[in-house]
């Protein structure tokens, strides 16, 4: 239970650069500046003060052990992700197990987008639905992340269970997904890969899995919003409740035809500018109608069905946002209490929150979760 | 709790940004200056290194957010490193990758390369060539690709940035002068 390691970033592995003191003279002598900055500049005269405490506290940690690899023991590998691979480990310095995620960095274009936003933005961030980034060892051919270790992930847990979840641990799950969504995060923070999943590049030559993608993305839309994430939800609400994924193209036509195949043909009615799209009126796909979804999912009830077809809207005004599908119907049995436990605490730190015996499981279900007790420090994560 | 580490306890340390506000010492005795650079050098080459990045970032048709965001990282970075052990242009080429990537309009090291190449060596009368794909470019690339490196170590990979322009642009809304469009556009 107790999670009590450090959360912490550390950058020390770069070697310093060779200094090279021809390149100090590389500015134009022409510029000029207006006199009243130049006034300012010369009033703020050098004070002496004292050295800077921040080369000091980076050796420190440095010491400490803090982003070196040697503070970390390989144990083995858990999987291989679209852009990483991830392996279980123990820290050294506080014994714990951890998960080092190692992403390899291709000379081509630095480091990946993908590292960037989840070094950057899951650094500052607690939150129990959220792993926590404990240290972080860049070198030159490798981004290192050191994670938080999780007993199991969703694909893990799917396995387990035989792809029979149980449906109340399937809302539970969702919900632990949304309250993560509804605050910084996107879907793609969630290392959110299958390894059947055929992993495509994009033009930013990034790594990423098709099934999760909305039509938009898939017909040439850039743009990042947040209703692409809703989609992918969608697809892993399905997922849970069924077992199969729910759109397994290994092709972008393919993706698409599956897509259409199931939820209608979009037309101008479902999705605004679609007929204007030049990507989609090449294809040529035949006019599909939409099919009732409750055939595909009959374990899921009339707000879950509800839900679902509102995630999977081609319309991105329309499709539900994280915030919303919070206060969406099907999450009403869960009780009003979960809408208001802090973003540090657990679901399970609500008495009623508790997960079930999966129909599918092997055997008990705590062989699997033996950490999954009510621990308020305790941090759950989907994936 | 924690760990125990030369009699000191640690249980946490966190690095985050917060504040993005430096302290007055930090900011009048710069990486620079305590390496003898005057200041008045010192502003030009900022000044300089962040009109570079504008006008590449024009060139590169990136959102103005992007050119924000890089100039941000640059200036952030000489209040960590001095302009006399680093290169101004190189770093601000990895500034305008490193933004372009933060602000999910990815462009290549490639172009960021050619669009400076292009600023440095064009004239009135004559645009420059491509750079030739020789030692010296590969060079070039890997080089921009180490300061990215460096930029994120350094930065401690805070580079998600709040900028001001919005927040300016609703006050004035507030103050009602959004129709004094010459507020606006400073903004």
């Amino acid at each position: 239970g107790e999670v009590c390691s450090p959360t912490l970033v550390s950058f020390m592995c770069c070697k310093f650069q060779r200094i090279d003191v021809s390149k100090q003279m590389s500015l134009p002598m022409d510029i000029r500046l207006p006199p009243e900055i130049l006034k300012k500049l010369q009033m703020q005269s050098p004070e002496p003060c004292k050295p800077l405490s921040r080369m000091s506290r980076r050796a420190s940690l440095s010491d400490i052990g803090f982003g070196k690899l040697e503070t970390y023991v390989k144990l083995g590998k858990l999987g291989e992700g679209t852009y990483a691979t991830v392996f279980k480990g123990r820290s050294k310095l506080t014994e714990n197990l951890v998960a080092l995620k190692e992403i390899r960095l291709e000379h081509e274009e630095g480091a990946p987008c993908t590292a960037i936003r989840e070094v950057s933005l899951l650094k500052n961030l607690k939150h129990a639905n959220i792993v926590t980034l404990h240290d972080i060892i860049h070198t030159d051919r490798c981004l290192t992340l050191v994670f938080e270790y999780l007993d199991s992930d969703l694909k893990q847990y799917l396995d387990n269970c035989r792809n029979i979840m149980s449906m109340s641990n399937v809302k539970v799950f969702m919900f632990q997904l949304l309250r993560g969504l509804a605050g910084e995060l996107k879907l793609a923070d969630f290392g959110l890969a299958r390894a059947k999943s055929v992993p495509t590049k994009t033009y930013s030559n990034e790594v990423v899995t098709l099934w999760y993608r909305p039509p938009d993305v898939l017909l040439g839309s850039t743009e990042y919003s947040t209703p692409i994430d809703m989609w992918g939800v969608g697809c892993i609400l399905y997922e849970m409740a069924t077992g199969r994924p729910l759109f397994p193209g290994s092709t972008v036509k393919e993706e698409l035809h599956l897509i259409f195949r199931l939820m209608g043909t979009p037309t101008e009615e479902t999705c605004p500018g679609i007929t204007a799209n030049e990507e989609f009126r090449s294809y040529l796909f035949p006019q599909y109608r939409a099919q009732a979804l409750i055939n595909h999912v009959p374990r899921l009830d009339t707000e879950g069905i509800d839900l679902l077809t509102t995630l999977l809207l081609y319309d991105t005004r329309k499709r539900i946002s994280a915030e919303a599908s919070l206060r969406h119907a099907y999450f009403l049995s869960l009780g009003e209490d979960i809408h208001s436990i802090p973003d540090t605490a657990s679901v399970f730190s609500l008495k009623d929150i508790q997960l079930q015996k999966d129909p599918g499981h092997r055997s008990s279900f705590d062989c699997f979760f033996p950490n999954s007790g009510r621990g308020k420090n305790r941090r759950q994560s989907v994936f | 709790e924690g760990i125990l580490i030369g009699g000191k306890r640690y249980s946490e340390v966190t690095i985050t940004l917060e504040t993005c506000l430096l302290p007055p010492e930090r900011l009048a005795r710069s990486p620079s200056a305590v390496l003898g650079l005057s200041a008045d050098t010192e502003e030009q080459l900022r000044i300089r290194g962040c009109e570079e990045i504008q006008a590449a970032g024009i060139l590169l048709r990136l959102p103005q957010v992007a050119m924000a965001t890089g100039q941000v990282l640059f200036q952030r970075f000489f209040y960590c490193k001095s302009f006399i052990r680093h290169c101004a242009e190189m770093v601000a080429m990895a500034c305008l990758h490193l933004a372009s990537k933060i602000e999910e309009e990815p462009r290549r090291v490639r172009d960021i390369l050619n669009v400076f190449h292009h600023l440095k060596h064009s004239t009135e009368h004559r645009t420059a060539k491509p750079m030739p794909l020789d030692s010296t470019y590969i060079s070039m690339k890997s080089e921009v690709i180490r300061a990215e490196r460096q930029l994120l170590k350094e930065l401690g990979f805070c580079v998600h940035i709040k900028h001001p322009h919005k927040v300016i642009v609703m006050y004035l809304q507030v103050l009602e002068c959004e129709r004094n469009t010459k507020l606006v556009q400073k903004a």
